[in-house]
């Protein structure tokens, strides 16, 4: 499908964006994060963040996380998912991270993560890329896809595209692990469509399963191609294919 | 064939203004359907000045305001477009309404017959008189007539008629000849009777069958994909095959242009199999020249059973300058899919 840029939600949205560029509130996310003394406790699958409101509100403005609901004024509990902790404790380097009264730092921290999750290294390569970007990414399974990307806050603008991650199991292995059959794809396009979505494809290139945390990064790229359905009905006058292909 | 009814779908589904007005029951549901509760997440803004737990702030951002609306027609366009997916929701023919020998069928709507005329046999005089008259504005009084010659795998034609042989058929050496595919779409339109070569007319079930049976270069997934295009209106031809040559051969390899050439550059080096490159399709251009053809709009990469593996969804990425469309033709299906190379920028 063809998106005309971002769709901001209200006729301020855009300039609210502007005037607040993610990098900047992320900057200011670190500092504050950084000071506290706040870590996170592993909880489930996910991690739990005890805040007070300075981070609460920094923590929204750059949708990390999920704020729980409690009637405690000040104290906040955020949500955060496992990509989420990573990167901040590792890429951004401000959060600590606590499991059983210990501190975990980087290696620990990572190798914690992959005995809960073996396919985190992957999903956390496709998430850094995409932060690293200043991208906001929120969890996609309610459109039955791994994440949603937003140009910035998701209460200012829509997601333009829904994001499948893939990999290659092994390094001779000719085909990536999803969209293996038609209805893989026809799935996909159909349930983000409906939401206006393009569908992005995020292949993880040259990984290893016993690639290290360095070797992940150093070695690892990740390829963006997006999956478009043409609809020949709606296309005969005077659409533009080098558009279309952008 | 699906194309009338489509039409109709589309138009009831755009719901104009006054039907609107009618249905707002109806459409709030609809629309409250379409931006579903929990696939579409209100947020919390953050950035608002007023408390935070501005919940309302969601539910009103939803109902989107008149005026909001009017501020994005472009989008709302687009959007709305893009919502009615022209094959999401099918439409479909109840057989329930029809008794089996009732002549009203609309199946396949105004390209086949509906109205047919009727004469009672009177055999005193050995004719019939005609006591219905149905005078259609799209009756096929023009029929074409080929002859298949098995020879070459194609029909010549022997009596034209009608303007679609403007992008349909190939010239050789003055001399009009169809593929079987192209036959197919016309027989089963009747715009084209087919004759063997013993003069014998064959029925739809033989150039079905002859579309399935690949040694005439086409098969049942290319023959559904070519008519599905054609009765869209698009000009479709066989990938790399002149439309017009004055030479006297059939299966030629010349006429081929840059973009060709790379494309069949890049199928070698990735060891993809060639025959999947099937159609070359130009937009429905009614200053379409044989002679002079231009290059194809797109060009149709028939994908089998299996999603496009890496090598092929590559070719594309390969061959920028050439639109390729990967197509997907299942029992009921004739699918299209790009997979453009993005780059995601690097936001503020």
């Amino acid at each position: 499908m063809e998106l005309s840029g971002p769709r901001w939600k209200g006729k301020n949205c855009a300039q609210i964006a502007n005037s607040k560029p993610m990098s900047e509130i992320i900057a200011q996310l670190q500092i504050c994060l950084s000071n506290s003394e706040s870590a996170a406790l592993p909880i489930g699958t996910d991690f739990l963040l005890e805040t007070v409101p300075e981070l609460t509100d920094l923590l929204n403005r750059t949708s990390f996380g999920r704020q729980l609901k409690t009637s405690n004024d000040r104290k906040k509990c955020f949500q955060l998912s496992p990509e989420e902790t990573f990167y901040l404790h590792h890429s951004l380097k401000c959060l600590k991270v606590s499991i059983n009264n210990a501190n975990l730092i980087d290696v620990n921290l990572w190798n914690y993560m992959r005995s809960r999750n073996e396919l985190f290294p992957i999903y956390y390569r496709a998430y850094m890329h995409l932060r690293s970007k200043n991208w906001v990414v929120k969890l996609g399974t309610k459109n039955g896809v791994d994440y949603v990307v937003y140009r910035h806050h998701p209460a200012l603008v829509h997601s333009e595209y829904a994001v499948i991650v893939d990999w290659k199991k092994e390094k001779g292995e000719k085909e990536g692990e999803r969209l293996r059959v038609w209805s893989d794809l026809h799935c996909a396009i159909r349930a983000c469509n409906g939401v206006a979505k393009a569908v992005l494809l995020l292949n993880v290139m040259g990984y290893e399963v016993t690639f290290s945390l360095p070797e992940l990064l150093e070695r690892t790229t990740v390829d963006e191609m997006q999956i478009t359905r043409w609809l020949p009905s709606q296309c005969r006058d005077d659409c533009q294919l080098e558009g279309n292909n952008g | 064939m699906a194309t009338v009814s489509k039409v109709e779908g589309e138009t009831r589904r755009r719901r104009k203004g006054k039907e609107r007005g009618k249905n707002q029951e109806r459409s709030r549901k609809q629309n409250s359907f379409l931006l579903e509760d929990d696939s579409e997440e209100i947020y919390f803004n953050p950035f608002q000045p007023s408390s935070p737990n501005s919940k309302k702030e969601g539910n009103t951002r939803r109902r989107r305001k008149g005026n909001e609306r009017g501020a994005n027609p472009v989008r709302s366009r687009q959007q709305n477009s893009f919502l009615l997916e022209d094959d999401s929701d099918k439409i479909h023919f109840n057989p329930f309404l029809h008794s089996p020998n009732s002549s009203s069928s609309s199946l396949y709507g105004s390209q086949i017959r509906t109205e047919v005329s009727k004469a009672r046999w009177v055999e005193e005089i050995g004719m019939a008189e005609v006591i219905e008259k149905v005078n259609l504005g799209n009756e096929r009084t023009e029929v074409s007539k080929a002859r298949w010659v098995e020879e070459i795998g194609m029909a010549e034609v022997i009596e034209k008629k009608g303007s679609m042989w403007v992008t349909t058929g190939v010239i050789r050496n003055s001399k009009l000849y169809c593929h079987i595919e192209e036959i197919g779409y016309l027989a089963e339109i009747g715009a084209l009777v087919l004759f063997d070569e013993g003069d014998n007319v064959m029925g739809l079930r033989d150039i079905y069958t002859k579309c399935a049976n690949r040694k005439y270069g086409c098969s049942w997934e290319s023959f559904k994909a070519y008519r599905h295009l054609k009765s869209l209106g698009y000009i479709v031809g066989r990938h790399d095959q002149p439309w017009s040559l004055k030479h006297n051969k059939i299966n030629p390899n010349s006429g081929s242009t840059a973009d060709t050439d790379l494309l069949a550059g890049r199928i070698e080096e990735l060891q993809i199999d060639a025959a999947n490159l099937i159609f070359d399709i130009h937009r429905p251009n009614s200053k379409f020249k044989k002679t002079d053809p231009g290059n194809p709009s797109f060009i149709i990469f028939l994908v089998g059973d299996r999603p496009p593996s890496r090598k092929e969804v590559g070719l594309e990425k390969k061959c920028k300058s050439v639109p390729l469309k990967f197509c997907h033709v299942s029992h009921d299906n004739v699918s299209f899919f790009s997979f453009p190379k993005v780059s995601l920028p690097v936001l503020p």
